[in-house]
């Protein structure tokens, strides 16, 4: 199959998934629960109040966060720690399901 | 599209570099952590289409061994497209200077921004999980292309072993 058909497939299909999310975001109540819950949660910390987040850019001002070392070689760090985590607990469980495959093989043969 | 082990891996090894960053917003500053998630949409399409063989071949087969390591790969691999198609989507919607530079103006509720935490914290997951399926390839592959040529590297060749040197033959006729 020729490699641009199968690129084209590829974005249809996140078009699709795209489209969905926007469908389940914009026409349901799916999330406005968690909106109405971070809006009471950064109600002190956002001063723009119930606008949609993006006020600096439709005042025209640019704002950029700042870079940080402090803040963002931790923020590194856990995401690294998070996936070290996962990635041990399921080795952990394949090891343990291993384990049980093995105990079960020489009782099958026995039989 | 041709692909070997060696470029699976650099490809990999680039994509996770660049998740990590994209991770980190705050080490890389909002302008970097929208356009690097742009290119890694990108990386994972080049990603997908060197396993599009396996994609191809697990889709028409799914249902024949179902409970089967590389089905519960296929589940987690369609999720984490899922989750990174979404958060990637939330994102550009939320986008201060993507849709900026390209002069679109868009008017979207705070359940975007939710909506893009709650799917960076499950890709964050997924991938995890997606890493430990591939665990043993990851092991075997940085060992064989990495760790063994980085050895061999720093090895020094011991006292009396044989060393093959080039010699020239002179021809008589």
């Amino acid at each position: 199959m020729n490699t641009i058909l199968k690129v084209l497939i590829i974005l249809f299909v996140g078009v699709l998934v795209a489209g969905s999310f926007y469908l389940a975001v914009e026409n349901t109540n799916l999330f406005s629960n968690i909106e109405g819950n971070s809006m009471q949660e950064g109600k002190g910390q956002r001063s723009e109040g119930a606008s949609s987040g993006r006020g600096e850019r439709n005042g025209g001002e640019h704002h950029d966060e700042g870079i940080s070392l402090s803040e963002g070689l931790p923020q590194m760090g856990r995401s690294l720690a998070k996936i070290s985590g996962i990635t041990l607990i399921v080795l952990a469980i394949q090891f343990v399901f291993s384990r049980l495959k093995k105990l079960k093989a020489p009782k099958a043969l026995a039989v | 599209m041709s692909t070997s082990t060696r470029n699976n891996l650099i490809l990999d090894i680039t994509i996770f570099a660049a998740f990590l960053a994209i991770a980190s917003p705050k080490l890389t500053g909002n302008t970097i952590h929208e356009w690097l998630s742009l290119a890694l949409a990108a990386a994972i399409v080049v990603h997908l289409l060197f396993h599009w063989k396996w994609i191809i071949a697990l889709s028409k087969n799914f249902f024949q061994k179902l409970f089967h390591l590389s089905r519960l790969n296929y589940i987690v691999n369609i999720l984490l497209f899922i989750m990174m198609t979404a958060s990637m989507f939330s994102g550009l919607l939320i986008s201060k200077s993507i849709l900026e530079t390209l002069g679109i103006h868009l008017d979207v509720g705070q359940n975007w921004k939710m909506l893009h935490n709650l799917t960076s914290d499950l890709s964050v997951i997924l991938l995890g999980v997606h890493f430990a399926l591939h665990f043993k390839w990851l092991l075997s592959t940085l060992k064989r292309y990495l760790i063994t040529p980085a050895i061999q590297l720093f090895q020094r060749p011991r006292a009396g072993a044989l060393v093959v040197e080039p010699i020239r033959i002179k021809k008589e006729y």
